[in-house]
């Protein structure tokens, strides 16, 4: 009786935390088929003409731009969302290797300083974002370097290098020593035993770091928003600034697009994993 | 390697040459806060190329300007906010007020108290929050009064803007203060009576209009900007309330650290048109200090009082202004209403 009331008050729980998780998301995608350019809360009929305008495909919208009431803007958004995926690309990229090669060298090797610099390495994740946005904004001002896409992507690796190592950390925990001794011993050189054995068996961490490492270089906004230059508004920075006037409707239409780019990359990952494995 | 070395050379002497030829502008603006024809029209006239970042709260603009970010060239800070950076020494000279055709702007807009001859900044665009009212449920509405007493009069909801400085406002219009009011009797009896009519109160958003165009609200608190949603729904109506509200006004300011100094002092030369003027109120719908503009917007704005204010109405209206230590005292009472049960 018992174990039956503590089930569905676990299937409630878990079902709740399902529809709080993904309801927000399906109303976004429904949304950005709404024809109605001002009200996303009022269906007005089905419509594809916001995926049109950020596409570039044909005319878009032309009975809403007569109603004079819709800001064009598109070219700014798309602008942002290109600056988005500049930015995560690179930071992606950057943070990822150095953060692996951290997690390595700090693993298999001894030297002095090691604990301080392992220590050091997790302060930029519990930094208060304000307080390194700020802290960044005036040592680029302080050296002279220009703010551009350039100083955001200097800016997320500070602190994305610590996330990756982090990940990949815990999983080279995990992995048996005895494996990269046996390869040496057997004659491979250090490089053939890292990429042999040690890769392999990081590969889940390395791609779980560099997900996490893009996901959050995306969507990061007090931070860039301090270390951003002309013309390099990322897509957080630019809905946020849309605030006094309400979120235009091609927004659902990138949010969807984005949503729809995470599960296929997800789905990739998951194959890639399953087959691994197999 | 050496014909790479010269290639590369090449390169740098043309992008220098044509960044020469034409030049570039940053502008660092509120979002969605000028119209992007304006922008495309600069261009075309005078072969410079626009960026536009965005923020979306003075003391935003502030902390990083202040912080020592350069690459901007222009920014639109309220009137408050201008006197600050003015004081902080972050503003150029422009020397706008030179300018042959600053006779279309009206006297009445140089509000700032360190620039009262418009020396520095030129006036861009000034707006009012007032009250938007549904008139099926709600029956004319003239005020604050009228506005707070639509729930128990008729059972509709009513929404307050989510901002201290103008929900603060109404109390302090309403119990005869100002707006900037540093005396903390007032600010108490202005605390007082938002209170007494917080329980009719539904919402303290900025996602109003969007309430307002489904019906869910009968009345809210909001910028004349949100015109824009309403212009084929007759009985959807803003109005300026009898007892008094607020004004806002941005100027168009050259940072001391412009890289671009030239191409700016255009812009504003630019901005001063009449039709450049009108075109911005035309997408933006809110007011403009470019008296001749005023002739040449179309005929929803020009022909609500509401929106294009007549002086008579200028007179009930006030504008922020910094409010230095008090600002705790605002604090402290913002926290109360909004968390009071």
């Amino acid at each position: 009786m018992q174990s039956r009331l503590g089930w569905a008050v676990l299937t409630i729980v878990a079902v709740l935390f399902f529809v709080f998780i993904y309801a927000p998301l399906l109303v976004i995608v429904v949304t950005s088929f709404n024809a109605n350019p001002v009200n996303m809360l009022i269906w007005d009929g089905f419509t594809l003409d916001w995926y049109r305008g950020l596409l570039g495909l044909g005319e878009r919208a032309t009975d809403v731009s007569n109603r004079a009431l819709y800001i064009e803007s598109t070219d700014q958004l798309l602008a942002a969302v290109r600056n988005s995926l500049t930015v995560a690309a690179a930071t992606t990229a950057i943070s990822t290797v150095v953060g692996t090669a951290t997690a390595l060298a700090l693993a298999r090797h001894r030297f002095k300083g090691r604990g301080v610099y392992s220590g050091g390495l997790l302060l930029p994740m519990m930094m208060p974002d304000i307080v390194l946005g700020i802290g960044l904004l005036i040592f680029f001002v302080t050296i002279g370097m220009q703010l551009s896409l350039l100083t955001i992507i200097i800016g997320h690796c500070t602190f994305l290098i610590s996330y990756v190592y982090l990940i990949v950390q815990a999983r080279l925990a995990g992995l048996d020593p005895a494996l990269e001794e046996a390869s040496a011993d057997l004659g491979a050189s250090e490089w053939t035993t890292f990429r042999k054995v040690l890769l392999p068996q990081l590969a889940p961490g390395i791609l779980g770091g560099a997900l996490l490492a893009f996901v959050i270089s995306m969507d990061d906004l007090v931070i860039t928003y301090f270390i951003a230059g002309t013309g390099s508004t990322t897509l957080p920075v630019y809905i946020f600034g849309m605030i006094r006037r309400g979120v235009k409707p091609e927004i659902n239409a990138i949010a969807t697009m984005i949503i729809l780019a995470s599960i296929l990359i997800a789905a990739l990952g998951l194959w890639l994993r399953s087959r691994k494995t197999d | 390697m050496i014909a790479r070395l010269a290639g590369l050379a090449f390169l740098a002497s043309t992008t220098a040459l044509a960044a020469q030829d034409a030049g570039t502008l940053a502008l660092y603006n509120w979002g969605d806060y000028i119209n992007p024809e304006v922008l495309q029209r600069f261009t075309e006239e005078t072969g410079i190329e626009v960026t536009l970042d965005t923020y979306s709260s003075n003391e935003e603009m502030l902390a990083k300007i202040q912080a020592g970010a350069t690459g901007y060239d222009i920014v639109f800070p309220s009137v408050h906010m201008q006197d600050i950076m003015l004081q902080l020494g972050l503003l150029e000279r422009t020397g706008i007020n030179e300018s042959p055709s600053f006779a279309n702007i009206d006297p009445a807009f140089l509000r700032s108290s360190q620039d009262p001859n418009g020396e520095y900044c030129l006036p861009y665009a000034w707006g009012t929050v007032g009250i938007y009212y549904n008139e099926d449920v709600t029956g004319p509405i003239a005020g604050w009064e009228d506005f707070f007493a639509i729930p128990e009069r008729t059972g509709g909801k009513i929404s307050l803007l989510d901002d201290m400085r103008e929900v603060m406002a109404i109390g302090l219009i309403m119990t005869g203060a100002s707006v900037n009011s540093a005396d903390p009797a007032e600010i108490q009896a202005a605390t007082d009576y938002i209170l007494s009519h917080k329980e009719d109160v539904t919402a303290f958003t900025y996602e109003s209009m969007a309430l307002m165009s489904s019906g869910d609200l009968a009345a809210a608190h909001f910028f004349v900007g949100g015109n824009v949603f309403f212009t084929e729904t007759p009985n959807i109506k803003y109005v300026i309330p009898a007892e008094g509200g607020t004004m806002y006004q941005e100027n168009i300011c050259v940072l001391a650290s412009a890289p671009n100094k030239e191409a700016a002092m255009r812009f504003l030369e630019f901005y001063l048109q009449p039709e450049i003027a009108a075109l911005n109120v035309a997408q933006q719908f809110n007011g403009t200090p470019n008296v001749p503009a005023n002739e040449l917007t179309p005929e929803f704005i020009q022909g609500n009082p509401n929106i294009n204010v007549p002086p008579e109405t200028m007179e009930r209206l006030q504008i922020f202004e910094d409010l230095g230590a008090a600002l705790r005292a605002y604090d402290r009472a913002w926290n109360t209403i909004r968390t009071v049960q």
